[in-house]
């Protein structure tokens, strides 16, 4: 990278072209107040609020000045100091800033800024207008009153997420944001996924689950990985007196890049389902609470007997699968029953750089919300989406080619037009399987494992494999089916179902932020999953009831 | 000993600011010892300022008719004006009546809220006026220093006072400069 020279408050200092202002100013430790500006977004300068000096009274905004050879640029000037402090109290004038009312007072960028400038009153009087408050979705509050539209929810849902639900209707003082073709944000076609609440430096996007129960600056963080389903986004957990305040996605996790979807960001906070807090034992036909060691005792007896077919799902960590395996050997098997041949052979920022993308048969808006991101922001870099499903697709809109089920091997035969095809899947129905074999190495295949951790399981060597046996004990945090005519049922879950009365002995196990272990993903990627919550009293985590059974 | 007065009031606030002033607790002895005389304030015998003051200190937003000559008379009556609190310095919570017209203001605080019987919008004269606009302190009168907050921290009006007693100007910095 060729080098410039510039001048810094006086200061000449050789950085590398293609930079901006504002990054060369950071990287020096120099300090400039930012509000529009986020590292992860492109850069608009929209609020000015990180103005410089470059000529006596020519200000510019540095995060969109790249540096040139011979530029001079001053930080501390009072021509700067007193543009940056205008600048916020034209901010604060517009809308409702008044902190004392405000879910995210001392959680705001717009805040710390007065705080930092000093700013102690207001030069300016407020725009007394009462902007909307729209309610009607089911994650999001967006409040205009708060809003300073700096616009960075709109590119984040633009440029990082690729949904393109968010953008600026009207113009000057009328800006406002707005959903689609300005319908109500629960109406409009967003997907839930929270990227614009994650960047939004104000209260105008707030999470409703998180409402209350505290500040992200008074949680403790802790850095794990979403054990939702087998993407394995890397996620941030905010966390206040064993609650979950906010989750934020993980911007430093290659497999995601901050990206989440519904089930990552919202499912934990909004998880309502009933907990099994205590072991039981059926005892005339009823489930009794018993003592953990009883219950132990009796599994164990169960067990000696040699008549235990073992199933766990796939959802849990490396650790717990080959436990699993170490106490019933070949008896352990998989819950969910697939085998795959082909599998995976690209990463999911192949997707990015495909030119052909065939999605088969999986809805990926709602069951991969973030392989949809990456689709979705591939397409709006002129690749070709081509949808092969039987069933209406909410990518469907998106797509350059339809095709039904039957013509799969026309839409492959497309694909294979292209220079950089991937292929998407979650099913392994034999068609498929077999249309797919045919072209290996011709395209890169992403598919969409069936579990969290259903890599993991199978490095440990466990299969799907059916294996018949008198007894039955099963390990999975949820389970809404139970096979019929078992001697002897032993339930290792977490949440309560009506399926599981019909067990024998119930053993009460800790949910993903309950846990810890290692997770492979779909890619093949071995992350960890850090405990976040402590589990509810009553409850033990797999390992220590599978270390239990083992008599460790 | 030179002699410092203070006189305070308040307008359309809660009387939370004036808790934190409470709340310099002994250090509200040291200021005295250190000349600080209270003139008038809003719990004390005397409301308003007998003779003119040092320092006026003001709490609350400006929404009545009475309001603004409570604080004309204020900067008439002192030399330095601080204004205490997120409503005297920004208009604060009182201001999500600006979004409202007064009559509406009345009729649903009056009349129509939930636990009222046959309610009546008070017409006294010895009750301020509703201005349209409820305004910061500032919109009608200059002020000299303020104190943000809501309240404002005992620690930043201890500070502010201090400062303005020993001579200096104050500058409010670092975890006394709040606008929660």
């Amino acid at each position: 990278m060729a080098l410039v020279n510039i001048k810094i408050n006086g200061q000449t200092t050789q950085v590398e072209e293609g930079k901006t202002v504002l990054e060369v100013l950071k990287e020096m430790g120099i300090d400039v107040p930012v509000l529009c500006y986020h590292p992860k977004l492109p850069s608009i300068g929209a609020c000015r609020m990180c103005v410089v000096e470059t000529r006596p009274g020519v200000l510019q905004a540095s995060c969109t000045l790249p540096v040139s050879e011979g530029l001079e640029v001053q930080t501390d000037s009072e021509t700067v100091k007193k543009a940056r402090k205008f600048v916020l109290n034209l901010i604060f004038s517009e809308r409702n800033h008044y902190c004392m009312y405000c879910e995210m007072s001392s959680n705001c960028e717009l805040q710390d800024l007065g705080y930092s400038l000093g700013m102690d009153h207001f030069e300016l009087p407020t725009y007394m207008t009462k902007f909307p408050v729209d309610t009607t979705h089911e994650y999001i509050l967006v409040d205009h009153n708060r809003c300073i539209l700096c616009r960075r929810c709109v590119r984040a849902c633009s440029e990082i997420a690729g949904h393109n639900v968010l953008g600026i209707s009207q113009r000057g003082i009328d800006s406002m944001l707005t959903a689609d073709l300005n319908v109500p944000l629960g109406e409009s076609s967003c997907v839930s996924c929270g990227l614009c609440v994650q960047v939004c430096p104000t209260g105008a996007l707030t999470d409703k689950s998180g409402a209350y129960l505290g500040t992200r600056r008074e949680s403790e963080l802790v850095k794990t990985i979403c054990a939702n389903c087998s993407v394995g986004c890397g996620i941030e957990v905010y966390k206040k007196a064993n609650n979950i305040v906010q989750i934020l996605g993980d911007w430093e996790n290659p497999v995601n890049n901050g990206v989440l979807c519904k089930l990552g960001r919202y499912e934990p906070l909004s998880d309502g389902r009933e907990r099994v807090t205590q072991p039981m034992i059926k005892k005339n036909g009823r489930l009794e609470p018993v003592k953990w060691e009883e219950a132990i005792d009796r599994v164990k007896e169960i067990l000696a007997e040699g008549e235990t077919a073992g199933y766990i799902s796939a959802s849990l960590p490396i650790e717990v699968l080959s436990k699993f395996k170490d106490l019933l050997g070949d008896n352990a098997g998989l819950l969910e029953n697939t085998s795959n041949p082909i599998g995976n052979s690209g990463k999911l920022s192949d997707i990015l750089s495909a030119d052909k993308i065939v999605v088969i048969g999986v809805d990926l808006d709602k069951n991969f919300g973030v392989v949809g991101s990456f689709v979705k922001r591939a397409i709006f870099n002129d690749s070709e989406l081509i949808i092969v499903d039987d069933k209406a697709n909410s990518l469907s809109k998106f797509a350059r080619l339809l095709y039904q089920m039957k013509d799969l091997d026309k839409a492959i035969g497309n694909a294979l037009t292209g220079n950089n095809p991937v292929i998407i899947y979650s099913q392994t129905d034999s068609s498929i399987i077999d249309s797919l074999s045919r072209i290996s190495g011709k395209a890169k295949f992403i598919w969409l494992a069936p579990a969290p951790n259903y890599l993991g399981a199978k490095k440990v060597g466990l299969n799907g494999n059916l294996i018949s046996k008198k007894n039955i004990y099963i390990v999975a945090p949820y389970i809404d089916k139970l096979p019929e005519g078992i001697n002897k049922v032993i339930l290792q879950t977490s949440y309560y179902t009506p399926v599981i009365e019909s067990a024998d002995i119930i053993l009460p196990s800790s949910i993903w932020l309950e846990e810890e272990g290692t997770y492979i993903n779909l890619e093949g990627v071995e992350q960890r999953l850090t405990r976040v919550l402590t589990p509810p009293k009553g409850v033990r985590s797999n390992i220590e009831i599978l270390s239990s059974l083992l008599g460790r | 000993m030179k002699k410092i007065t203070i006189a305070t009031d308040w307008l359309d606030g809660c009387s939370g600011c004036h808790m934190s002033i409470l709340d310099m607790d002994e250090r509200l002895v040291e200021l005295i010892k250190m000349g600080v005389e209270l003139n008038a304030t809003p719990i004390t015998d005397f409301k308003e300022p007998t003779e003119e003051v040092d320092i006026g200190i003001l709490e609350g937003a400006v929404s009545t008719d009475h309001h603004i000559e409570v604080v004309k008379n204020m900067r008439n009556k002192c030399k330095i004006l601080v204004a205490i609190g997120d409503c005297a310095v920004f208009g604060g919570i009182v201001t999500m009546r600006n979004y409202f017209p007064v009559e509406e203001l009345l009729r649903r605080g009056y009349i129509e809220t939930e636990s009222t019987v046959d309610g009546k919008i008070p017409t006294s004269p010895e009750i301020g006026k509703h201005t349209k606009l409820v305004k910061a302190v500032n919109q009608i009168v200059k002020v000299d220093f303020y104190i943000p907050g809501c309240p404002p921290r005992a620690d930043a009006i201890y500070y502010v006072l201090r400062e303005l007693v020993e001579g200096r100007k104050p500058l409010l910095v670092g975890d006394l400069l709040r606008y929660d």
